[in-house]
């Protein structure tokens, strides 16, 4: 995997475990990045105005404030990424956390190798895939101006919701969309009532059967298991 | 079988027959007075309703015999001539067999009724007893899914850093990452230690062995093991210089202060003081642990020994509300007392009472 320099990037640990925040500490120093601690939800508001981090791990079983209240708080104030760390199995708090402003989440325990890969990818979502431009990658090519999607040259045809939903993947640069961010962006429905999921479901069916080589293994569009969907960027 | 030897015997024991004889008497007494005023043969009654008590307080053994000396009774006492065991009137000898029949009956019917009660009463303490298996292993689940991943965490955070990333680590940093790997499996260690605990204790099958220790060394055994969690920690000691070997199982009363100094760290601010005594007090040794933490309400004070209860605002913290009951059961074991003050916002002091042995 292509190393990008992560040398002097800033980064706010925070998490009530002392271990973790150790762990943490030493490996992401190692890696060039300047640490930073918190230990309470009060704390990582504190330590954020004093430090300016450029990105944040948070841990959702925080003491004195629910993990996906804190996220949505801090997401009000910084626009730099946050990923979410839990120990929960619960999709819930993930799906809520990610609703919430997150912008990922690793479900602990997690290798070291997998938490810089993800801090990576979602520094390099800062740069933003711009609306008007030709999106491209491999062989596979969306025109956003004309609305056309190619691949390997060929022309593809997508129904207006199944270019609605791939087109916010794209512009979404590999973050995790959760159901309800794609059913308020493309049907502009907030509730996830079992028909509209189910309605989902399909189009998704149906626009990977037109643009997955093999749709029963996707290999742009990921299923997040219980949480949602999310393009596949060319590093990944 | 009317009568069963066992149940006689036990009921004999209970004074029961004393009881219902009592009853017999007190029926008379109270015939004696109005027996002017009505017919004999409606005196029965008052046998009647003494049979009826008997039967539904003590029994089917009581019951029938109340019945037998109340014929007996009602025939010295009541039935004409009075004070001999001979009757006039043929049909007295009806009211006898009515009075006898109707007492075994009732007899029958109550003990019947009891029997069934005393089933449902024992079904109940059966579902009881499932639910709280029930509640243990649902509370070995959470701690499994919370406590126990806590330190796997950190473990394999630390490990695959060193197997990925080697080259970027330096030699400090590989052992600090080495160190807090074994740090955390103490800690998992200590958990799993307290799991099988309460299912030992749980069973009945804790065993405590017990030799001359010097305080000292407990003391000092329990902080070592704490040491991670101590490193930045100001502990006050303070050991009377003149404390004799105490008695007492060295593992399980060092599992005690773990408990106890983990919770003092645990529930207190990091540049909070911890203090940790030991001293004599009579024919007792004292050890005792104070925090200058958040204390305990006045409503978790008292449930703070029961198994798995987690004081209001702990449940986010790490915890299977399982450590304060090992320490009572381990101290009762101990033949000691263990008992906790605390003023909320001020701190808690929890002491443990141990018997100094003469031998």
């Amino acid at each position: 995997m292509k190393e990008e320099p992560t040398e002097g990037l800033r980064v706010l640990v925070v998490d009530d475990e002392k271990s973790i925040r150790k762990f943490l500490r030493v490996s992401l120093s190692a890696h060039g990045y300047h640490v930073s601690e918190a230990r309470t939800a009060q704390e990582s508001f504190e330590v954020y105005a004093s430090s300016h981090p450029d990105i944040i791990l948070l841990d959702l079983g925080l003491p004195d404030m629910d993990g996906v209240v804190v996220a949505g708080e801090l997401r009000k104030r910084v626009k730099i990424p946050i990923i979410v760390l839990t120990v929960r199995e619960d999709e819930k708090s993930k799906i809520s956390a990610l609703d919430n402003g997150a912008d990922d989440y690793l479900t602990k325990p997690f290798g070291m190798g997998e938490l810089l890969a993800r801090m990576r990818a979602v520094m390099r979502r800062m740069v933003p895939v711009e609306e008007g431009a030709v999106y491209k990658c491999d062989n596979f090519s969306v025109d956003f101006t004309k609305r056309i999607v190619q691949i390997e040259g060929k022309r593809v045809h997508l129904t207006p919701t199944e270019y609605d939903i791939l087109r916010i993947l794209i512009l979404s640069g590999g973050k995790i969309l959760t159901h309800r961010q794609i059913l308020q962006e493309v049907w502009n429905k907030s509730d996830d009532s079992e028909e509209i999921d189910h309605l989902l479901r399909v189009t998704m069916s149906n626009l990977r059967n037109k643009i997955e080589p093999n749709p029963d293994r996707p290999a742009y569009i990921l299923t997040e298991p219980g949480v949602g969907y999310r393009f596949r960027t060319p590093s990944d | 079988m009317i009568f069963r030897k066992s149940e006689f015997l036990n009921d004999l024991m209970k004074k029961l027959y004393f009881k219902s004889l009592g009853l017999v008497v007190f029926m008379s007494l109270l015939g004696e007075f109005i027996h002017r005023h009505i017919e004999p043969t409606n005196l029965v009654m008052l046998y009647l309703l003494a049979v009826v008590v008997s039967a539904s307080i003590w029994g089917r053994g009581p019951a029938i015999f109340t019945s037998i000396i109340s014929v007996i009774a009602f025939d010295f006492l009541f039935a004409p001539p009075r004070f001999t065991m001979s009757v006039y009137d043929a049909q007295y000898i009806l009211t006898f067999s009515g009075l006898f029949i109707v007492g075994i009956v009732i007899s029958e019917l109550t003990a019947k009724m009891r029997e069934r009660t005393i089933e449902a009463s024992r079904r109940e303490t059966q579902i009881e007893l499932l639910k709280t298996k029930e509640k243990l292993q649902t509370a070995i689940l959470n701690s499994i899914s919370h406590d126990l991943r806590t330190p796997l965490v950190s473990i394999t955070g630390a490990l695959s850093s060193i197997l990925n990333n080697g080259k970027h680590l330096d030699k400090e940093m590989q052992t600090e990452l080495i160190k807090t790997a074994y740090d955390e499996s103490t800690r998992l260690n200590r958990i799993f230690g307290n799991l099988l605990d309460m299912t030992r204790i749980e069973s009945g099958t804790l065993k405590v062995s017990y030799r001359p220790c010097e305080m000292r060394d407990v003391i000092g055994v329990s902080l070592e093991e704490l040491k991670p969690d101590l490193e930045e920690r100001n502990v006050h000691i303070d050991i009377a210089r003149d404390l004799p070997d105490v008695t007492m199982d060295f593992v399980f009363i060092t599992k005690v202060l773990i408990n106890l100094i983990d919770n003092a760290v645990k529930y207190s601010p990091p540049e909070s003081s911890i203090y940790v005594s030991a001293q004599r007090a009579d024919n007792s040794l004292h050890i005792v642990i104070k925090d200058e933490g958040f204390g305990i309400s006045r409503k978790d004070l008292p449930k703070v020994f029961d198994k798995f209860y987690r004081g209001e605002g702990t449940e986010k913290m790490h915890g299977t509300g399982l450590g304060l009951p090992i320490c009572k059961s381990i101290v009762e074991a101990h033949k000691g007392r263990i008992w906790l003050e605390s003023v909320e916002g001020r701190g808690t002091t929890v002491t443990v009472e141990l018997p100094l042995r003469q031998d």
